[in-house]
């Protein structure tokens, strides 16, 4: 008796175990739902802005109200001239969600581009993307994008082209190793001898089966930019005043912290949710799709 | 066989169920054997008949969502009933086991020496030199050349056959009086094969120990053991002394197993039988035996009512209705091809069974 | 010198490592993409300094001036107060009119001399940068180290403790625990305001895991879990200026007095950077803490884990010397990475506690459009990335002796 015969038979019996798993037995996600509510809220209240009847005019002055903690009339309670925080978090928070949109939208573009082709093709493509990737993990993300912004001048099209030479390498990595691995299953293999185009292969079958990791990677990377923006308006390099970012809005609240800790601690639980839904959205479409983490 | 002194192992009425997201399975159902003092016996099943489970559960190694109902006495002492000071000083010390795979199941990071020493030192409070010394002299046992350089060594560096003669060294370590041997050859090569299990046999009868040799294959257990255990589905079908199970095997399962392997025996180009149909879902078992549906000799009755093992004549113990070589059987097995199937749906004519 | 002489003999050392333990073939290959690297980081950060100024208007302007066209880093770095003497003093030092592979060689060859250029030519004095880096490059130092201490005493335990409470059985806590938890915090918030509801909801989240961990079970592997995910998503800067405000502003048991030396004593030492440290670390801790639990879950189903059960040795026995070391691996790997993002924390960090280190010096430099510092900073940044991704390659052979026997790719 050879040892294959067990070893089949195992394989079977798991395999009768993965299709009885996967049969829908799964239990509503309430953590999963409530994060996907949150981010559709945000993104809601954010777009519609002024329209919406509790939101005020991010820069009227109220005399009255200066510096003042939370209440009804002022949700997120007033800044050092008496805007109202909470409608400044919402008009700020659409400069920050563009960011992160337009970035994570470049990333994947480029970065899925780069990465699809690196894992694809390999030889020198493949070559020159890892130098690039790897030339990139050595420069610290943050200094970059201020040396950057530094240079150009602080616009929104600066911060978006800035934060998005560090979204590009990191997708581009992440899409090159799942790349790898389809590229090796035998389907693909099988395409190969019968002779299809590369150009189709990589259309129709390397694709389709890298879109999983990309789009659960979108999320995370969503979460990272956002709060790569935040950090730099922060630090007050990001799209200048009096364009409102969320981290502006936290830097300003800090200068006089004991008097409006306000504008650093509800700006800042608005946006800790928003990553933290965003990070979770990810962490649970890549467990869903059964993505290994690469490691990193 | 060993009815004087105590004997070495008990198994009573042996349950083991695991909680799966599907639901309950019943690994190991209702197990009971006794194993005397320098006996060997051999568990053989196939793939997910439970031996291994069963193997795992006597040594304490019940994975996280499993249970375990029914008594388990090795040397005389209720496993259960163990003190916690007494516990950590039992399994690896009283018994022992081999698993299936060298190439797993040695500690890559870690040198031979420390894997080998790290139980003596723990259970029997040796010091590194003693322990090393004491290392080698056992790898010198189970025939490793120039056993102080392989002290040094990591795994990686030894061949598969090498790996399990470390594997074994280190269940002897302790020396204990059970040793518990999981599937020992199934991965290695044939040639391999023999040494080892001619080690292992060598050494049960140096040291005096007991063995439980678990394998899928009859053809190991055969003038290997005292005596020969059958499981099916968590079951133990057949059980006897070696001689008694090839001579005059009772249980229709047993027989099928034999005709379905090559034998060097048998005459060329031999017809070789597998088994028709796959084991029963552990998940849903059936209500009755759980090889009937795959049985020639099935009955109404073996459909609905579950055999229990009984001891026929001079320790041999079959769990069947109508076994093999008994009047009953045959009745039932001519009744079962007159009809062309059997009670249980399973269609007899030979030309089905070459497309299972 | 001395800074350089230091960097040389760690790399003399290291590379003698390489060669002994991977052979000549591995060290060789490991140190040509070092250099590559190193090269390539360099010359972006030169090429991007080349971007200031060029846009063809700055250009006009300056011609007008009667100034070199090439001249607007030397005009953002001395200011509107410079004469002209100083700006063509300063184009010359650096070379700007020279091509981009002259001006950096130019550049690489002062470097590698120990000339790391004046820190900032607006103060006049034109204090050298390798002085400034010397006195300011300790700080920074001891935060990492502190930063990483911290991090991995969070990590280490609860990612052992909780892998291994993934594979036990679960014994829940009582479902009522939960709605009770979140009132308590609703009134306490609602009494006594958020901050210290917050605090609360901390110092709630530390005993439930304490809780847990009595208990045993899978759900203790759930609560570190949502810890460490709480934590990863939280912005370093929010977290520190949280922290700054309960433990700086509210309690005042951290002063922004400044950094003091450990000749000032251990305690002063301590005092005056603990704070800003355990932000770093807090920020660190996840990531490590997450790779070290699913690389630990990952070797506990191995069969070597089941042998050593069956030789009898402890579980405390198997999980720190059977399973901790093979589930390293990994953690090594994002500990070397995770430089460079220390960096990007210890900029937020400095930045917020006010402590004068390599961070806030950058950011500094970066204000002042003193692009020459930065360039320097950058490049010595792409150094410690490299060395301390070359020491974790090392680690590797220590920690799997497999690689000793392939050297890696």
């Amino acid at each position: 008796m050879t040892n294959v015969a067990p070893d089949m038979a195992r394989a079977s019996v798991a395999a009768a175990a993965i299709t009885e798993a996967a049969r829908p037995k799964r239990k509503v996600n309430w953590v999963f739902r409530f994060a996907v509510g949150w981010l559709a809220l945000v993104v809601v209240i954010c777009m519609l802005g002024e329209l919406l009847p509790f939101v005020k005019d991010p820069n009227e002055r109220d005399a009255q109200a200066i510096s003042q903690g939370p209440s009804w009339d002022h949700w997120f309670g007033t800044a050092s001239f008496g805007q109202d925080v909470f409608s400044r978090v919402v008009i700020g928070g659409r400069i920050s969600l563009f960011v992160g949109f337009a970035v994570t939208v470049i990333g994947i573009a480029l970065g899925g581009l780069l990465g699809l082709l690196a894992g694809f093709l390999r030889g020198w493509v493949d070559a020159v993307v890892r130098v690039i990737i790897s030339v990139t993990l050595a420069i610290p993300a943050l200094l970059l994008v201020i040396f950057i912004v530094a240079i150009q001048g602080q616009s929104l099209r600066t911060v978006i082209i800035a934060v998005s030479l560090l979204a590009i390498p990191a997708l581009a990595r992440i899409v090159r190793g799942s790349t790898l691995q389809v590229a090796d299953r035998d389907f693909v293999k099988a395409a190969k001898v019968l002779g299809v185009k590369k150009l189709s292969i990589l259309v129709r079958e390397v694709l389709p089966n890298v879109m999983p990791t990309l789009v659960s990677f979108a999320f995370l990377t969503f979460g990272i930019v956002l709060v790569a923006e935040s950090s730099l308006s922060f630090l007050g390099l990001s799209v200048e005043a009096p364009t409102i970012t969320w981290g502006s809005i936290i830097g300003e609240g800090r200068i006089k912290f004991a008097e409006t800790p306000h504008m650093v601690f509800l700006p800042g639980a608005v946006l800790f949710l928003t990553v933290l839904s965003l990070n979770f959205v990810g962490d649970q479409l890549l467990k869903r799709f059964d993505i290994k983490e690469s490691g990193i | 066989m060993a009815a004087t002194t105590t004997p070495m192992l008990e198994v009573d009425d042996l349950r083991v169920r695991f909680a799966t997201p599907a639901g309950t399975i019943t690994a190991v159902d209702g197990v009971s054997l006794t194993l005397g003092e320098r006996e060997s016996i051999a568990i053989v099943g196939e793939s997910g008949s439970g031996k291994s489970v069963f193997a795992r559960t006597l040594i304490n190694l019940l994975a996280g969502n499993g249970t375990r109902t029914g008594t388990i006495k090795i040397g005389g002492r209720d496993i259960d009933e163990l003190s916690t000071a007494e516990r950590k000083h039992f399994f690896g010390v009283q018994a022992a086991m081999v698993f299936q795979d060298p190439m797993t199941s040695l500690n890559p990071v870690k040198r031979i020496g420390a894997q080998l020493t790290e139980a003596m030192r723990y259970h029997l409070k040796m010091g590194k030199e003693e322990a090393n010394d004491r290392a080698v002299g056992l790898l010198r046992q189970v025939h490793i050349p120039s056993p102080e350089k392989r002290m040094r060594q990591y795994p990686h560096e030894l061949s598969g056959g090498m790996r399990q003669r470390v594997v074994i060294a280190m269940a002897l370590a302790c020396e204990p009086r059970l040793l518990i041997a999981d599937e020992p050859t199934t991965a290695l090569d044939v040639t391999v094969q023999k040494a080892i299990l001619d080690l292992l046999d060598d050494l049960r009868a140096e040291r005096n120990m007991s063995l439980i040799l678990i394998t899928h294959d009859l053809g190991v257990a055969e003038g290997r053991a005292d005596r020969i255990g059958v499981m099916y589905a968590g079951r133990l079908m057949e059980l006897a002394t070696a001689k008694d199970l090839f001579a005059d095997m009772r249980h229709p399962y047993t027989q099928a197993l034999l005709r379905s392997i090559p034998s060097t025996d048998m005459a060329s180009h031999t017809r070789l039988h597998p088994i028709p149909g796959r084991p029963p879902d552990l998940l849903n078992p059936p209500q009755g035996c759980a090889f009937a549906a795959r049985c020639r000799h099935a009955q109404p009755e073996c459909v609905d009512i579950k055999p229990n093992l009984l001891e026929s004549s001079g320790d041999h113990w079959y769990a069947c209705h109508f076994p093999v070589g008994t009047s009953e059987g045959r009745a039932a097995l001519e009744r079962n091809e007159t009809a062309g199937v059997t009670a249980a749906g399973l269609p007899l004519d030979e030309a089905a069974e070459e497309f299972v | 010198m001395i800074v350089v002489l230091i960097i040389l003999l760690v790399i003399a050392v290291l590379a003698a490592w390489i060669v002994r333990t991977a052979g000549w073939r591995f060290a060789l290959q490991r140190l040509g993409s070092a250099l590559l690297i190193l090269v390539l980081v360099t010359f972006i950060t030169s090429f991007l300094l080349r971007l200031v100024g060029v846009e063809e208007s700055q250009r006009e302007v300056l011609r007008e001036l009667g100034l070199s066209e090439n001249a607007q880093p030397c005009v953002s770095a001395l200011g509107t107060g410079a004469t002209f003497d100083e700006v063509n003093r300063c184009v010359d030092e650096r070379g700007l009119d020279d091509d981009p592979f002259t001006q950096y060689a130019k550049w690489a060859g002062d470097v590698l001399r120990g000339d790391l250029g004046p820190a900032f030519y607006k103060s006049g004095d034109a204090e050298p940068l390798t002085g400034t880096i010397a006195q300011r490059m300790p700080r920074t130092a001891w935060l990492f180290l502190y930063s990483q201490f911290i991090a991995l005493a969070v990590a280490v335990p609860l990612g052992i403790w909780s892998a291994y409470q993934a594979g036990r059985p679960p014994r829940g806590i009582p479902k009522i625990a939960w709605p009770i938890g979140v009132a308590a915090m609703l009134i306490v918030s609602w009494a006594f305001g958020w901050t210290l509801a917050a605090v609360i909801l901390l110092a709630l989240l530390v005993p439930t895991a304490i809780y847990h961990g009595l208990r045993g079970g899978r759900g203790g592997d759930t609560a570190v879990n949502m810890l460490a995910f709480v934590l990863l998503s939280v912005p370093a800067f929010v977290l520190g200026e949280t922290l700054r405000y309960v433990f700086s502003i509210q309690r005042g048991w951290y002063s922004l007095s400044g950094y003091a030396p450990w000749g000032d004593g251990v305690g002063t030492h301590l005092k005056s950077i603990w704070l800003p440290a355990l932000v770093l670390g807090l920020a660190a801790a996840p990531v490590y803490l997450r790779l070290l639990r699913a690389d630990m879950i990952q070797n506990l189903q191995q069969d070597f884990v089941a042998v050593a059960k069956a030789k009898g040795m402890s579980n405390t026995h198997i999980l720190l010397r059977h399973v901790l070391r093979p589930s390293t691996v990994t953690l090594l790997t994002v500990a070397g990475l995770n430089i460079a993002q220390l960096v990007n924390g210890a900029i937020v960090v400095e930045f917020i506690f006010d402590f004068d280190g390599m961070g806030s010096y950058l950011l500094e430099a970066v204000a002042r459009r003193e692009f020459f510092a930065v360039q320097t900073l950058v490049a010595l940044v792409a150094v410690l990335f490299i060395l301390a991704n070359t020491i974790v390659d090392m680690l590797y052979t220590v920690v799997d002796p497999r690689v000793r026997a392939q050297a890696p790719t």
